[in-house]
């Protein structure tokens, strides 16, 4: 079997089969030959996998703001700022535009621009997230200032680095067309980007319900 | 098979040994740094044992190594709480997370998968690295100003949470045993991701999850515990570290008053990073251990030459160990003030990992019934292993009783405790590891003679040292105390302490024959061909050392993992990938 990210994912086979062999197909009656689904289904696995721990770190920010919110002293929340809700609109978006990106890349045409205006969305996301934190410290909620805006802070900010994370995947696979990664190649770049943009998207709802309303 | 795969051979030194993205030499890195890190890690435990045994002995030697540390001789209190730390982070986290599954895992999963290398290689070499950084961030502190830091590998906050102020060692010291920590959960982090995805992606034709050894599944459920738990330690250690520069007080509470100034936080709380690092530090116990059950029942059965009894019921108490230790972090906490209901569940949940652990036992008895035993060094260090894991889990029991625990608590009964089960029995499983898989990883087989001495000595030495441990808690002996000559009511425990010692200096001079017997081994031990265990799991059919591709050709496997002692068959074992038609 092969390891994933040595095949060239593969260049060579742009346009053709899926990279990796085919299955030789189970042995002796055998019920379940993980060996076989191909280089494709370890990429997808591996990211779905990768989303464990990042969901597992945010988990624990998240109860250790339960927990602490639940003693309740000088927890003193502040107020959103307005830019977040645009921001997460502007997220939910990038979303969609990934989405069109993969269904453009599937029917055979060219899904650079929509890559390309999926990335600019998400950079978009973060430039408004640093708004949000300049206005939040223009009021006085600094880092430091109320248990709660340390919580704000830790949680949007590690949540922008992921997604910065994510915009270097997305960086690459818009410039992928223009390497010659094509065919199912190009799907499964897209496919892997895809889950982990989408994974971000829900985990951002899930921080913004935290933050707006359990304060 | 791809051509742009960098195995060995054909490239430099460089891309060769120190980058490689072959699993088979990362394996080795990772059991290299291991037993660099074993050696830091016992040569501060013997200068704790030599503290403890003889408290007010003067060391004029070691005053020249330690001119801070041991000023005239004599250890100051701050360098013997900087070395429980110390020892304690590095045998935790580089050597009993490192070795079995970093190293062994590494080496052996993919050989036993029948796959060509892990999922993703170039990930693998990125793990072990960060792991190495991890390490060295982790030794530097012994040479800040300050020193390394002394709140212990759990660096419980306020303590560790405030900086210089509070000791020496817990300014800069403290800053890097954070940033080694985090580092370390990003690198085991990687390495788990792919452990899981090659097992569930890479297997060869007809290796199907009934037919995976034992330790695929132990790898398998370890690395699923690693990537539940060290995100929480990671997330624990990003707070801490804003708590200590940014001034936030998530663990760090109000009205502190520390050498005489007012501490500027406010309203955190202390007991909020206890349940972060318990809900990481009791699975890790898992983390440590998992690996080596999976070892002992395959070499129990290799070497007993019998099936592994109940297969299935051993996969399920895998599992239910390891996602049992995610329900049960609170029994490092009872004596934290929590409500007695809640104390009771973690209690409960805590005694039910006794299950399938008594589980694992029978079968592992259950396997050697009737056997026909070879009583080769593996296998003796897997008989350790049981043996161990019995004793050092029945005073688990103990402890996971919350009257009990309320005596027992921070007494050095639980440091015997966990030194049994989580140091000595994980040990014993790197131990028995290594004699099995060395001729497998080095082309060579190890010396057993001197093997056999080393595991009598070494086993007598666990318990010389532990047992009386034990009583020692019993007696009420507080741990992280330096100098039990200073309490009255402590004289009775000095005697033991000075066998503990002895004790302590013998075992650690036993494991010199083991790396005797390593250099004798790589240099000069026989080359045993494929298969010298006559064993039957897909790593033994391929040349010792494996070659770069690992298989001549893509194996198939169309049997169980422990096929041993079959009727009719032409040889009394039947390797997985041996035809149909072999066995009758």
């Amino acid at each position: 079997m092969t390891p994933v990210l040595d095949a060239p994912l593969d260049r060579v086979q742009a346009g053709g089969p899926p990279p990796g062999p085919p299955p030789a197909g189970g042995g002796g009656g055998d019920s379940d030959p993980g060996h076989g689904r191909g280089t494709q289904h370890v990429a997808v696995l591996g990211m779905w996998i990768a989303l464990i721990p990042i969901l597992t770190l945010f988990l624990a920010f998240v109860s250790a703001y339960i927990v602490r919110h639940g003693l309740g002293t000088e927890w003193a929340p502040g107020s959103m700022p307005p830019i977040v809700y645009a921001n997460t609109v502007i997220l939910g978006l990038s979303s969609l535009l990934l989405e069109r990106s993969r269904a453009v890349e599937r029917a055979g045409g060219y899904a650079r621009p929509w890559i390309a205006a999926t990335f600019v969305m998400g950079v978009t996301f973060v430039i408004g997230q640093v708004f949000a934190w300049l206005d939040l410290k223009a009021h006085g909620m600094t880092f430091s200032a109320t248990p709660y805006a340390s919580f704000f802070f830790v949680m949007t900010i590690a949540h922008a680095l992921h997604v910065a994370g994510g915009l270097a995947g997305l960086g690459f696979a818009s410039l992928a067309p223009a390497q010659g990664w094509r065919g199912q190649s190009l799907a499964l770049i897209l496919r892997v980007n895809a889950i982990y943009w989408h994974f971000l998207g829900g985990l951002w709802l899930l921080l913004f319900t935290l933050l707006q309303f359990w304060r | 098979m791809t051509a742009s795969h960098a195995h060995p051979g054909r490239q430099g030194f460089v891309r060769r040994v120190l980058f490689s993205t072959d699993h088979k030499v990362i394996g080795i890195q990772y059991w290299v740094l291991a037993l660099v890190a074993v050696v830091f890690g016992v040569l501060m435990s013997l200068l704790i044992r030599m503290q403890l045994g003889f408290p007010t002995h003067t060391w004029p030697l070691l005053a020249k190594i330690f001119p801070r540390g041991m000023n005239g001789g004599v250890m100051a209190p701050e360098f013997y709480l900087s070395l429980v730390t110390m020892h304690g982070t590095m045998m935790v986290f580089f050597v009993l997370t490192t070795a079995p599954l970093g190293g062994f895992g590494n080496f052996i999963l993919p050989l036993q998968l029948g796959a060509r290398d892990m999922a993703f290689p170039r990930l693998n070499m990125l793990s072990f690295w960060v792991t190495a950084l991890a390490f060295v961030t982790l030794v530097l502190a012994f040479f800040v100003e300050g020193g390394a830091p002394l709140g212990g590998w759990t660096a419980y906050p306020p303590l560790s949470a405030l900086g210089a102020i509070v000791g020496p060692g817990q300014g800069l010291g403290m800053d890097l045993w954070i940033t080694s920590i985090a580092l370390f959960c990003a690198g085991s982090l990687l390495g788990a991701l792919n452990f899981l995805a090659t097992t569930l992606g890479m297997r060869c034709t007809g290796l199907s999850l009934g037919r995976l050894p034992l330790t695929v599944w132990a790898w398998f459920t370890t690395a699923l515990i690693a990537l539940l738990a060290f995100p929480v330690l990671l997330a624990g250690g990003i707070l801490l570290l804003l708590d200590r520069h940014a001034g936030t007080s998530f663990f760090v509470p109000g009205g502190l008053v520390v050498a005489g100034r007012a501490i500027d936080h406010h309203g955190g709380s202390p007991l909020l990073w206890q349940h972060l690092f318990w809900y990481f530090g009791h699975p890790e116990v898992y983390i440590a251990i998992l690996p080596g059950m999976g070892a002992t029942s395959q070499i129990l059965s290799v070497f007993a030459r019998k099936p592994v009894f109940g297969y299935r019921a051993m996969v399920g108490a895998i599992f239910a160990i390891g996602m049992l230790g995610f329900f049960v972090w609170g029994h490092h906490m009872f004596v934290s003030g929590m409500s007695p209901y809640s104390a009771i569940a973690f209690s409960v949940l805590t005694l039910t990992i006794g299950v399938p652990s008594a589980l694992k036992t029978v079968n592992w008895l259950g396997t050697l019934w009737g056997g026909t035993l070879r009583l080769t060094t593996a296998m003796l260090f897997a008989l350790g292993f049981v043996s161990l894991f019995v004793s050092g889990g029945l005073t688990g029991i103990v402890l996971g009783q919350t009257s009990l625990d309320l005596y027992l608590h921070d007494t050095v009964f639980v440091v015997a405790h966990f030194h049994l089960i989580m140091g000595m029995a994980a040990l014993f499983g790197i131990f028995a590891a290594t004699y099995y898989w060395f001729p497998k990883m080095f082309g060579r087989l190890l010396n057993e003679r001197l093997g056999r001495v080393h595991f009598v000595l070494t086993l007598i030495g666990a318990y010389a040292i532990f047992v009386p441990m034990h009583v020692q808690g019993l007696m009420g002996h507080p741990r992280r105390y330096y100098d039990a000559s200073s309490y009255t009511y402590l004289a009775d425990a000095l005697p033991l302490h000075q066998i503990i010692t002895w004790a302590a200096v013998l075992t650690a001079g036993a494991q010199l024959l083991f790396v005797a017997n390593l250099i004798w081994g790589g240099r000069r031990g026989p080359r045993p061909g494929a298969n010298p265990w006559q064993a039957t799991t897909l790593e033994w059919t391929t040349a010792s050392p494996p070659p770069p591709e690992n298989f001549d050709s893509q194996p198939v496997v169309h049997h169980p993992a422990y096929e041993y002692g079959v009727p009719g068959a032409p040889r009394d074992y039947v390797m997985q990938n041996d035809p149909p038609e072999v066995r009758p």
